[in-house]
């Protein structure tokens, strides 16, 4: 024994008693939930972070100058730090996320990724007719495929505590959720809209799992509904003022135009109108702030509906209080930040819209969390899941 | 020494107060012992893997057992860093350079701002280089595929009599000579696009086109041949060839630079480095049009041909296409003017 350093814990009053054998190491001793820590059970606790954006521009600095060094090969490793960053960094009751994919994990999958994108380029110069096509459309289909290969190389790559996440999906899931259901949205007007976010983020949900607890989740198409028409209203309070003020003067020469009867000279008078030149500038510019605020609104609200109605197994809830306005406002002011600074204060704008996020996110248990097991044999994945994940298709969960 | 951290059961949420301990009273040199607060004994372990810390957050130590221990950030840990297997002290190197205070942070903002700067004078030169690199015949095949890919998408068939034709390739003929001896294979191609108006262009390879538009817009022939003495001075001097490699290194670099972000800053930079093309290129087109100057008094034409042609189109087109400008490809007429005649 003399050949042994004390036990500091021993000597603490809680656990000090025992002068006797010490019991066999069995995890429960009265570690965790005691003394310093308050219970987590039942009540709503915050996801908090801890990163800030001095840190985040060391690791991106860094990032950049490795890479711009390497010729382009430290990008895989630039991406798992960044990443690392962000995870290891959002805390749950104290405790990191972990990000345990190596770099060379994706630097493998990005070769192969590199060869097809050459080969794709490359085979048509060099004399081999209709290779571009062939490739594009099988392209095509191997997108969903990747799809689920990227999500489940991420999921595989993130644990808590010493669990990790996991995705299932299917190809034809993921060919109807992210590829087929979004374009009728958008073809449909936005009409489908909420049903195809709904459809996706509940594929997203069920095929997730934490070690071997499965998530739920079953919010209404209703509330989805409500998501897309707040959302439409914004659009119109924002577009309104803008048409009132722009082409609303256009009106009077057009319908003047009209009056006079539509010749082939119509189109000229009215495109040399100084209000329609101003309008062919505007126009593209007053929409892309519209559709970023209305987007940042939109995704927000159906956020706040699909955590709002997320269950992990074994009774863990969780809330989400994001603020549509709010993070519209911190994605159009970072925005300008962005290009003010020329990108310098990129790092901070990403870690602000991030801790944003992260903090306004709440996780309920029933119980003190342990009884979650991982079932995985190894993180990340095959090299399949690299390849996915190589194709640069994330999808934030 | 004692480092507090948290003690997780391998492949479980299951988690215990623990302290990993590195000289201490009592400890033989150069080895670790885990506390538990769930016992009261100390075990020896070693330290199997490690995932440094990153930013503020913890560093995740895998032990000899399987377990997971975590050490929060913010304490100096360099007693413990000699512990590590000799493959993570690489990556808890990384971290602490990541670790910039303000100072730190100016620096690397220097240096970034010097390789910025240095890249943005890198792109002409090393596009010129990678240009003489291509293969010739690499060069021809991709200049076809694109002429092809024009044809199916705007061009259609000349209308020119095969007189006419005849007519200007034998002038055309007359300056290619003048030209360096690679580009004598170089081929006049003649087509007909209203859709883009009186003009003519030079391919990558050895490929000038020419539009019917032009002829039919152009008062004389010495007009005609004029341009296309300014389109044979780009092939002569590879214009279109080194402005897809310059464009090809801004690629890379930025991919480089911003290889790991998706966002707006991208198209920042990108913006950028149109800018920096469209100056380029503008700078051709000088180039090309004092070549043309050059040759065409070579065979004893008009050398102010060009000239009558930019202020015909500058008079009948009006002061909306005259060009010019930061965001231009082309001079605007009278820049172009003004160079010719000096």
């Amino acid at each position: 024994m003399s050949s042994q350093p004390q036990n500091p814990f021993a000597n603490l009053p809680a656990s000090g008693q025992s002068t006797m054998s010490p019991p066999p190491s069995q995890f429960d001793g009265g570690g965790t939930g005691g003394s310093g820590r308050k219970s987590v059970v039942n009540r709503f606790t915050p996801l908090e972070f801890s990163g800030t954006g001095l840190q985040l521009f060391g690791v991106q600095l860094l990032n950049i100058l490795l890479t711009c060094l390497t010729f382009g090969i430290w990008i895989p490793w630039a991406r798992v730090r960044k990443r690392r960053f962000f995870y290891n960094n959002t805390r749950l009751f104290d405790d990191g996320f972990d990000y345990l994919a190596t770099g060379f994990d994706i630097f493998k999958g990005w070769v192969i990724v590199t060869l097809i994108a050459i080969a794709y380029y490359a085979l048509p110069v060099l004399g081999v007719p209709f290779l571009m096509e062939v490739l594009s459309l099988l392209l095509v289909f191997i997108y969903p495929w990747a799809i689920n290969r990227s999500l489940r190389f991420n999921a595989r790559s993130i644990a808590w505590r010493d669990v990790r996440f996991d995705f299932k999906g299917s190809y034809l899931g993921s060919l109807w959720f992210f590829f087929l259901l979004p374009i009728l949205g958008i073809l449909t007007l936005g009409l489908l809209m909420p049903f195809a976010s709904k459809g996706m983020r509940d594929y997203v949900a069920h095929n997730y799992s934490f070690g071997s607890a499965a998530f739920f989740c079953d919010a209404s198409l209703g509330s989805y509904y409500g998501a897309g028409l707040k959302t439409a209203l914004l659009f119109l309070i924002l577009f309104l003022p803008f048409a009132a003020l722009v082409i609303m003067p256009l009106a009077g020469p057009f319908l003047a135009e009209l009056g006079r009867g539509l010749t082939s000279d119509s189109l000229i008078i009215i495109m040399q109108n100084q209000g329609f030149q101003l309008l062919l500038y505007a126009l593209p510019v007053a929409l892309f702030f519209i559709f970023m605020i209305t987007g940042s609104y939109y995704r927000a609200l159906t956020r706040n509906i699909m955590l709002n109605a997320m269950r992990l197994q074994g009774g863990v809830r969780f809330r989400s209080n994001v603020s549509g306005l709010v993070l519209a406002w911190i994605m159009l002011s970072n925005l300008f930040i962005v290009v003010l600074t020329l990108g310098l204060l990129q790092p901070w704008t990403q870690v602000r819209q991030y801790r944003y996020l992260t903090e306004q996110t709440e996780v309920r248990p029933v119980s003190d969390m342990k009884g979650y097991i991982d079932k995985q044999l190894r993180a990340g994945g095959s090299l399949g899941d690299a390849v996915g994940e190589a194709g640069n298709l994330e999808i934030s969960f | 020494m004692q480092f507090h951290g948290t003690l997780t059961k391998a492949g479980t949420t299951i988690q215990v107060d623990a302290a990993l301990l590195v000289a201490e009273p009592n400890q033989p040199a150069s080895t670790l012992f885990l506390a538990r607060a769930d016992n009261s004994g100390v075990e020896p372990v070693s330290i199997a893997e490690v995932l440094p810390m990153i930013g503020g957050g913890d560093t995740r130590l895998r032990l000899s057992t399987g377990d997971i221990f975590r050490l929060p950030a913010g304490r100096e840990h360099a007693r413990l860093e000699a512990l590590y297997p000799a493959r993570s002290r690489l990556g808890a190197t990384l971290s602490r350079l990541e670790m910039v205070r303000w100072r730190g942070a100016i620096l690397l903002t220097l240096i970034f701002v010097m390789l910025a700067v240095g890249f943005r004078f890198a792109i002409a030169p090393v596009g010129d280089i990678l240009a003489r690199a291509m293969p010739e015949t690499l060069v021809a095949r991709a200049s076809n595929m694109v002429l092809a890919q024009l044809d199916l998408a705007i061009l259609s068939e000349s209308q020119l009599s095969q007189e006419e034709q005849d007519r200007i390739r034998a002038d055309f003929a007359l300056l290619v000579p003048l030209a360096p001896a690679q580009f004598a294979d170089t081929e006049l191609h003649f087509r007909s696009a209203p859709a883009i108006g009186p003009n003519a262009f030079a391919l990558p390879g050895n490929d000038v086109v020419l539009l019917d538009e032009l002829v039919s817009f152009a008062d004389d022939e010495d007009v005609v041949l004029g341009v296309l003495a300014h389109e044979l001075g780009h092939v002569a001097k590879q214009h279109a060839l080194r402005q897809v490699m310059r464009s090809a290194v801004i690629g890379i670099g930025i991919g480089l630079f911003l290889g790991n972000e998706n966002s707006i800053l991208e198209e920042i930079v990108g913006f950028g480095g149109s800018l920096v093309m469209m100056e380029n290129s503008r700078g051709f087109e000088l180039e090309a049009d004092s070549l043309s100057a050059d040759w065409m008094a070579a065979i004893g034409r008009d050398p102010d041909a060009l000239v009558r042609f930019f202020t015909q189109l500058a008079d009948e087109c009006g002061v909306s296409c005259n060009g010019g400008g930061m965001l231009a490809s082309h001079p605007s007429f009278g820049e172009r003017v003004t160079a010719l005649s000096e």
